[in-house]
């Protein structure tokens, strides 16, 4: 089944080369010489790391806008807290479930936290 | 592939900044829902998913136009830019590398930029249409020929600085992207004055602000909503410097710096200067528009300490850019085996001129004056240059401070703000003399 996968990863891969003949950078494509599993996942939430929370963040954020506004920001969980109100007051993000609210604002507050600048 | 051979030969992010929708059906078979949240069907669902190595949770939640981050790895593509760091890629936001705004007219290509929502599908100039209204006497419904025809067209070299520029620098950090020091750029724009244009529509008596509006459409895809949509004081609109722009460096405008029309209102926020622009109206409150209201693009009306809580209430709207420079020329970092060196770059200061650039290579301690040539016209930036000599090997930091014609100079430190606007201290690269 691996194998397989690995098969369609190569073709596909190929395709978009394909109708993008022009790439910025020569070489092996990106997805396949993923390193190792993690960084693989992480790509597929758009670099957000392993955590309990991080599908209802994807999924929640990921509607309007991409990972990268996310991961540049290093905020307390007060501050996150307000960037969840003004995102349903402003933007349209639906109300959240309380359970969902708490597992996004801990799951922010967790990696994307005032110290994650010190860490980079 | 039974794909039109163009659609194949097309980048795949041209393909996407063009036609976001397009390009999903095209290259994964994608349709957009109404809420523009695009729906992935079975094959093109499938190939995605081995694109990317696996299954994609929440794929129904995966908006139309979306690159996967698997796709979308650096160095990322913008047909007709060049060299920029992505701070976000959707909605793009892009900056230029200090070293790479050395130009006295920035390049197209090295124009920074900054979106708040999608691009707008059409930006047709044949059939572009702006509107002229609110407190006029006379509402205007005009093309871009009907703009070249009855004003006189000018052509300036306009700063625009998007009003968070500088924004990574704060601590403790604030929301939204973190730009460096390159969300700004000197481009020369071609176009007619706004202020021609609203003395023709009349401005009544009662107006004291405008209001723009633009043709992007909100990130959520709400039908009406605008994701951004601010104004200037009717003073401030009729400075005969601000255009209402076709052309940038010669040419159109580049889609992402808002093609066919926009508004360039130099020295103020970039988001005064409204992209892709299709109504000004005249208002006689100020406009609340959004990104007018709450605490955006304002900062609080007096001094606050570094992570202080401040009232809304207590906010105001920023209004003319602080003077600033920026160091073009080295690029930071180099290392150099003379004892001598020439450095360079620009300095502008909002509604000001700036009247002197100072220059130091012993952190702050000594000060030699630059050589400033004079703005090529009123809101350009201005050229300053110096020439070091370094007394000893070792590592050195040159800083540079321009000072505005009101004597009001760069600081060292950010006057911290909670929504990090302004940072106008000093910009310093380093040096190593070996």
């Amino acid at each position: 089944m691996k194998t397989e996968i690995r098969w369609v990863i190569v073709a596909a891969t190929a395709w978009v080369w394909a109708i993008a003949p022009t790439p910025a950078v020569a070489g092996p494509p990106v997805l396949v010489a993923a390193e190792t599993d993690v960084a693989q996942e992480e790509d597929e939430y758009e670099g957000l790391p392993p955590g309990s929370g991080r599908d209802e963040t994807f999924g929640m954020c990921g509607a309007c806008h991409s990972m990268k506004l996310v991961v540049q920001q290093g905020l307390s969980r007060s501050s996150w807290t307000e960037v969840l109100e003004y995102m349903v007051e402003e933007h349209e993000m639906p109300e959240l479930e309380p359970e969902d609210h708490k597992l996004i604002l801990d799951y922010l507050t967790k990696f994307y936290g005032p110290d994650r600048r010190a860490r980079q | 592939m039974s794909e039109p051979i163009d659609e194949k030969r097309a980048d795949l992010f041209e393909l996407y900044a063009e036609n976001p929708d397009k390009a999903d059906e095209v290259v994964f078979g994608r349709e957009t829902h109404k809420d523009r949240r695009g729906f992935l069907r079975g094959a093109g669902l499938a190939s995605m998913g081995a694109l990317i190595g696996t299954a994609i949770p929440f794929h129904r939640n995966m908006p139309a136009g979306f690159i996967p981050e698997a796709l979308a790895a650096n160095p990322m593509k913008i047909e007709g830019k060049d060299g920029l760091t992505i701070l976000n890629d959707r909605p793009v936001n892009a900056e230029t590398p200090a070293h790479l705004l050395n130009d006295d007219v920035t390049p197209t290509p090295r124009h920074f930029i900054r979106n708040n929502g999608n691009m707008p599908e059409s930006m047709d100039a044949a059939s572009w249409n702006l509107r002229i209204d609110g407190l006029v006497d006379n509402a205007m419904s005009l093309s871009i020929g009907d703009l070249k025809q009855k004003f006189e067209v000018v052509t300036e070299r306009l700063v625009i600085e998007c009003g968070g520029n500088g924004r990574a620098a704060f601590d403790p950090p604030a929301r939204g992207n973190q730009w460096t020091l390159g969300a700004v750029a000197c481009s020369e724009w071609t176009g007619v004055r706004l202020a021609d244009v609203l003395k023709a529509a009349g401005v009544k008596k009662n107006a004291i602000y405008t209001a723009h509006e633009g043709a992007d459409t909100h990130l959520s895809g709400k039908e009406g909503k605008f994701p951004l949509s601010r104004g200037v004081p009717v003073d401030k609109a009729m400075n005969p410097h601000n255009l209402i722009a076709f052309g940038m460096n010669g040419k159109e405008i580049h889609p992402m710096n808002g093609a066919p029309l926009r508004l360039v209102v130099p020295g103020w926020p970039g988001s005064c200067s409204q992209k892709w622009l299709n109504r000004v109206w005249l208002r006689d409150v100020v406009h609340d528009g959004a990104k007018m209201t709450g605490t955006s693009y304002k900062v609080p009306g007096y001094p606050v300490a570094a992570g202080e809580k401040v009232p809304s209430k207590d906010f105001e709207i920023i209004e003319a850019m602080p003077v600033k420079s920026l160091i073009t020329t080295p690029q930071t970092g180099l290392t150099i085996s003379e004892r001598s060196m020439s450095v360079g770059g620009h300095a502008w200061a909002g509604d000001n001129a700036v009247a002197q650039v100072d220059v130091s290579i012993d952190f702050g301690a000594t000060w030699a004056k630059a050589d400033l040539k004079a703005a090529h016209n009123p809101y350009a930036w201005q050229r300053w240059s110096s020439d070091l000599k370094f007394p000893k090997v070792g590592y050195y930091e040159v800083w540079a401070r321009a000072t505005d014609d009101q004597g009001r100079g760069q600081p060292f430190a950010i006057a911290w703000n909670p929504k990090g606007y302004l940072n106008n201290s000093m910009h310093r690269i380093s040096v190593r003399v070996s």
